[in-house]
């Protein structure tokens, strides 16, 4: 038998190994005297000069903690010459008492170069059952481990394990609190943001009532336009409520088809008499898709309610793959030029009749959501002709 | 009587306008809508040696020159007025009001809209000042 002899492991599971031990962020880190001393601890209760914590990456044997001499220069060796490979395979305790009687390890550089003749390891088994790596003993001469020797060294094994968990969680803890305070700071930039949003109109609403006391003669016509503030008060109070109800639910990753998405939402929408389009190529993405559907929810609705044409056509795709940029476009009257980029104000004046029925904290909400992830939305419109709204979206 | 009214709302100026004419006759008032046009008009009549006003009302969040940004170019122009007026910043931001009031040549910090009696005292003090 030769080294070239070792099974190959199924490459799928393979893959499965690698991505746990990453999970665990230990690889080529510093030396911890936490393992040290296991390491430590198990040569002297094996009674050998030499013991290792290793694990196994796809291309080495690397080492976290060493104890003892082994004449390497390096904390690693390339995967395929190394004991623990095979050691890994097997459940238990892997020993080879004499390598030099053993065909698979005698002509072994480890054997001839650094003239290892013992070798002992149990695996370093993770909680999903995953084989990380080993804690071995190893000796330049023969020798065996007694029963009471090998349990040590097992119990020993596990408790490695136990400090990678402990460290694992250590750093998911560290990295939850830092998301914490990351949105603890964007919900009080928000809730600043809506505050002065709300407190606006209300200034409005004061003054025209102030108005309407001091000049009686055109109450009427502060009077509609109060009632207008008033009811652009309850549109950003509602855009509000369906924000947050939306925001505090954790944004997680996922696999979304776009294109599922934009469908499920114009039933959702229950729109009849629309004459909808949306690609069968749309991309598939991992991205939150509970912002991406806020965005189109949006953009959709808005065109919808704008178009006060008689045959609504809704066009949605993506103009861009790299950067990702996508559209929607409608038939409607279009954004007059003078509007321009106002349109994504949450307030503007209503004085201005484009604004009327504006679009509230709808695209305002829509351009938030953008500009905290870097991202860009602008609009091409064409009088009577439509409006095309393109959005950027980095995952 | 001379007073500067500074914001970008219609409303606002409109409602000074009626507030003055209960208040008071032979008031003169000016109305800007960003702080920008208010520090021409300082720069363009400091020549002609002009009245300068007595009181201005100043907005805060306003387009082209905010509030804050008037202040710092009013700082320029000021000492060269035959007469400082008082400043009173009007404003409904959410700026701190305690670093709206540390800021040069302001008087007083109010909530938007203010009411007739408050700008009764503000002219009211002026002219007792004078």
């Amino acid at each position: 038998m030769s080294l070239y002899s070792i099974p190959i492991e199924d490459s799928e599971k393979e893959a499965e190994r690698i991505k746990e031990l990453d999970s665990y962020q230990i690889l080529d880190t510093l030396p911890e005297n936490k393992y040290d001393d296991i390491t430590r601890l198990a040569s002297y209760i094996c009674g050998t000069d030499v013991s290792l914590i290793t694990l196994l990456d796809s291309e080495r044997n690397w080492y976290k903690s060493i104890k003892g001499e082994t004449g390497l220069t390096s904390r690693e060796i390339p995967r395929d010459i190394s004991f623990c490979k095979v050691a890994i395979q097997g459940d238990g305790l892997y020993e080879i008492k004499d390598t030099l009687k053993e065909d698979q390890w005698k002509d072994n550089p480890i054997v001839t170069e650094q003239n290892v003749r013992y070798y002992a390891g149990y695996p370093l088994v993770s909680p999903n059952g995953f084989k990380l790596g080993t804690l071995c003993v190893v000796e330049r001469r023969p020798m065996a481990l007694n029963q009471s020797q090998k349990e040590a060294l097992r119990t020993l094994a596990n408790s490695v394990v136990s400090h990678f968990e402990l460290d694992k969680s250590r750093e998911i803890v560290r990295k939850k609190n830092k998301d914490l305070a990351e949105v603890n700071a964007r919900l009080y930039q928000f809730a600043k943001m809506i505050a002065h949003d709300l407190k606006s109109p209300l200034q409005s609403i004061k003054s025209l009532y102030e108005l309407m006391r001091h000049d009686e003669e055109n109450a009427q016509q502060y009077k509609e336009k109060m009632l207008a503030y008033l009811d652009r008060m309850g549109q950003m109070i509602d855009g509000l409520l369906a924000f947050s109800r939306n925001n505090l639910k954790s944004l997680k990753k996922e696999e979304i088809s776009t294109g599922n998405l934009i469908k499920s939402l114009m039933e959702r929408l229950n729109v009849r008499e629309i004459s909808f389009t949306v690609p069968e190529d749309m991309p598939t993405l991992k991205t939150e898709s509970v912002l991406l559907e806020i965005i189109f929810q949006n953009l959709i609705s808005n065109s919808i309610k704008y178009c006060n044409c008689e045959f609504t056509t809704i066009e949605v795709g993506v103009s861009s793959h790299d950067p990702l940029i996508f559209f929607v476009k409608d038939n409607g009257p279009g954004i007059s030029p003078e509007v321009g980029d106002r349109i994504f104000d949450p307030f503007e004046r209503l004085e201005n009749a484009e604004f009327k029925d504006g679009n509230g904290i709808g695209l305002y909400t829509v351009r938030t959501i953008l500009m905290q992830r870097g991202c860009d939305i602008w609009f091409e419109s064409e009088p009577n002709q439509g409006t095309t709204f393109f959005f950027e979206w980095k995952i | 009587m001379k007073l500067f009214t500074i914001d970008d709302d219609e409303l606002i100026h409109k409602l000074y306008g009626l507030y003055l004419n209960e208040l008071m006759s032979g008031y003169e008032m000016e109305s800007f809508f960003n702080g920008y046009d208010a520090i021409k008009y300082f720069e363009d009549y400091l020549s002609a040696n002009f009245n300068s006003p007595d009181l201005i009302l100043l907005d805060i969040n306003m387009p082209i020159m905010d509030g804050v940004e008037f202040l710092k170019e009013f700082e320029k122009v000021a000492p060269l007025l035959s007469k400082v007026p008082s400043i009173f910043i009007v404003t409904s931001s959410l700026q701190d009001e305690d670093y709206l009031k540390s800021l040069n040549y302001v008087t007083g910090v109010f909530n938007k809209p203010i009411l007739k009696h408050t700008l009764k005292d503000m002219i009211f003090n002026q002219m007792q000042y004078d």
